[in-house]
């Protein structure tokens, strides 16, 4: 559909020569006030029997004619002298008719038309920049797996011989009958799979042990999510040789609650370059089901070939609907990634920056025990269920502002004095301690020093 | 090697030593986590460790 010009106050003229019905230009008289840029139409001999409408162009006072015979006209002969001028047509106005009324292939597109408040499904369009892609890094919680660009490892970042149900990287875990060992890699600037996302770390699962099932992870909190809807769990992947994964969407229904629910399964397999895989399945709906404590959808990676085998994973997303989209942390920003970890496992000194870090505050009750509070970064998913650290021994005492203390021999907690919010420490020592002084559990001269609160499902 | 202790409410306590880490934790979670540490089995379809 080509566009046409017309102008207003186009006076009438002639032609100045006689043309046959396929001449291609002609003269005219005057062209006053005809437009001299773009395509219009003209009409030759009106009202007489050889009235003609020809689409033509201006340069001057020559026309030249793109078409002849238009708008349902016959090309004809006209003597020198004939009328013609500008005059609109039946096309210009059905043309203008059908645009009002087209709802795809106007304005320069070839599919449909965007209403503003029509329901449309969009796909490829871009909303921030020239790649068509919608950016979608910057929504936080569009992702349910936390932690799937393996950003945060508080337990530590080597993990060795370890067995079924290990935390590695936070919010992960292993699932084996062998043992494994898990590390933290770290992407060669510019390597990471996805242009313009540069991930830092990925996760590698090597068997240590083989003829077991051997798998990574991680627990959703709650049977409830996504239960009847659709999702998409999407994920990057090699191996140093090829190998397969079973990805099983798994509902577990806590303790005390119905028996779990494997809600489907997919394999990929991996080649030895990094490759987003993709898995839609349907988790069912929960209807009738008893739920009980610590309840989950549980999202496995297993290897069932009971040999031995290296696998690297990285951007692992779980989301509702049947798109995998652009990879995003689940807590947007680091910080935020940061902190939905720490709500189900908090380790001071992690990143053992610090040689005397304190890890709690407190007084004695005696010369051998001290109560000493903590309080959590966030609030934890429930009062925690455990605490982990090293050699106490080794790596701990109990001091106070005189710098009179203990190594320490013991460390516990209490949970009939911690909340999800605040951690109640006992420390124990020989001796030494002076009844109702204030004290602090610290560390003993050593980065390696730290203590772990965990409230894991 | 594994050490159990009360605090001053009771309360049991179950200590693991693994490799010079300690992990302390309620024992009733501590038997809780053994008696649903099934190991996943070689089928197509593993049950997992919950």
């Amino acid at each position: 559909m080509g566009a046409r010009v017309y102008t207003g106050a186009a006076t009438p003229t002639t032609i100045t020569s006689s043309i046959t019905n396929v001449s291609t230009s002609v003269t005219i008289a005057s062209a006053t006030n005809w437009l001299t840029s773009g395509q219009f139409s003209v009409v030759i001999d009106p009202g007489l029997a050889g009235e003609e409408k020809c689409l033509a162009t201006l340069s001057g006072t020559t026309l030249t004619f793109v078409t002849r015979g238009y708008d349902n006209t016959t090309a004809a002969s006209h003597n020198s002298g004939a009328v013609i001028y500008p005059v609109p047509t039946a096309i210009d106005f059905s043309e203008a008719n059908t645009h009002v009324n087209a709802s795809s292939a106007v304005h320069g597109i070839t599919g449909s038309v965007v209403g503003t408040t029509d329901t449309q499904t969009l796909t490829n369009k871009d909303l921030t920049d020239s790649t068509n892609k919608i950016n979608w890094s910057a929504f936080a919680g569009k992702n349910a797996i936390i932690n799937g660009g393996m950003d945060i490892w508080q337990r530590g970042t080597s993990f060795s011989g370890i067995g079924n149900l290990t935390y590695t990287a936070d919010r992960w875990f292993t699932e084996t009958g062998g043992t494994a060992n898990v590390t933290q890699q770290t992407f060669t600037a510019g390597s990471a799979p996805v242009s313009g996302y540069e991930g830092t770390y990925y996760l590698q699962y090597a068997t240590a042990t083989t003829n077991s099932v051997h798998g990574i992870d991680q627990k959703i909190e709650d049977v409830r999510a996504f239960a009847g809807q659709t999702v998409t769990i999407s994920a990057w992947m090699k191996a140093t040789a090829a190998t397969t994964i079973t990805v099983i969407a798994s509902q577990f229904f806590g303790s005390g609650g119905s028996t779990q629910v494997d809600a489907g399964s997919t394999t990929w397999t991996l080649g030895t370059s990094w490759q987003r895989y993709t898995f839609t399945v349907a988790i069912p709906s929960i209807s009738g089901k008893t739920i009980g404590t610590g309840s989950a959808l549980n999202i496995r990676f297993l290897n069932l070939t009971n040999a031995s085998f290296t696998f690297q994973l990285w951007g692992v997303q779980m989301e509702a609907g049947s798109v995998a989209t652009a990879f995003s942390r689940a807590g947007g920003i680091l910080q935020g990634e940061l902190a939905a970890c720490q709500r189900y496992y908090w380790r001071e000194n992690w990143d053992a920056q610090t040689t005397y870090a304190i890890f709690g505050q407190g007084s004695a009750t005696s010369t051998t025990i001290a109560y000493c509070q903590t309080a959590f970064p966030v609030q934890m998913r429930v009062k925690p269920t455990a605490i982990d650290f090293p050699a106490v021994g080794t790596y701990f005492q109990c001091l106070d502002a005189t710098a009179g203390g203990a190594t320490m021999t013991a460390l516990s907690f209490d949970v009939n004095q911690t909340t999800s919010s605040l951690g109640f420490l006992v420390a124990t020592v020989a001796s030494g301690l002076t009844q109702f002084r204030p004290y602090v559990i610290r560390g003993l001269n050593s980065t390696a020093a730290y203590l772990g609160w965990t409230a894991e499902l | 090697m594994i050490e159990i202790t009360k605090d001053q409410w009771g309360n049991e306590y179950v200590t693991i030593e693994n490799d010079g880490n300690f992990t302390v934790m309620l024992k009733s979670t501590y038997d809780a986590q053994q008696a649903s540490d099934t190991l996943p089995s070689n089928s197509s379809t593993p049950q997992a460790g919950n």
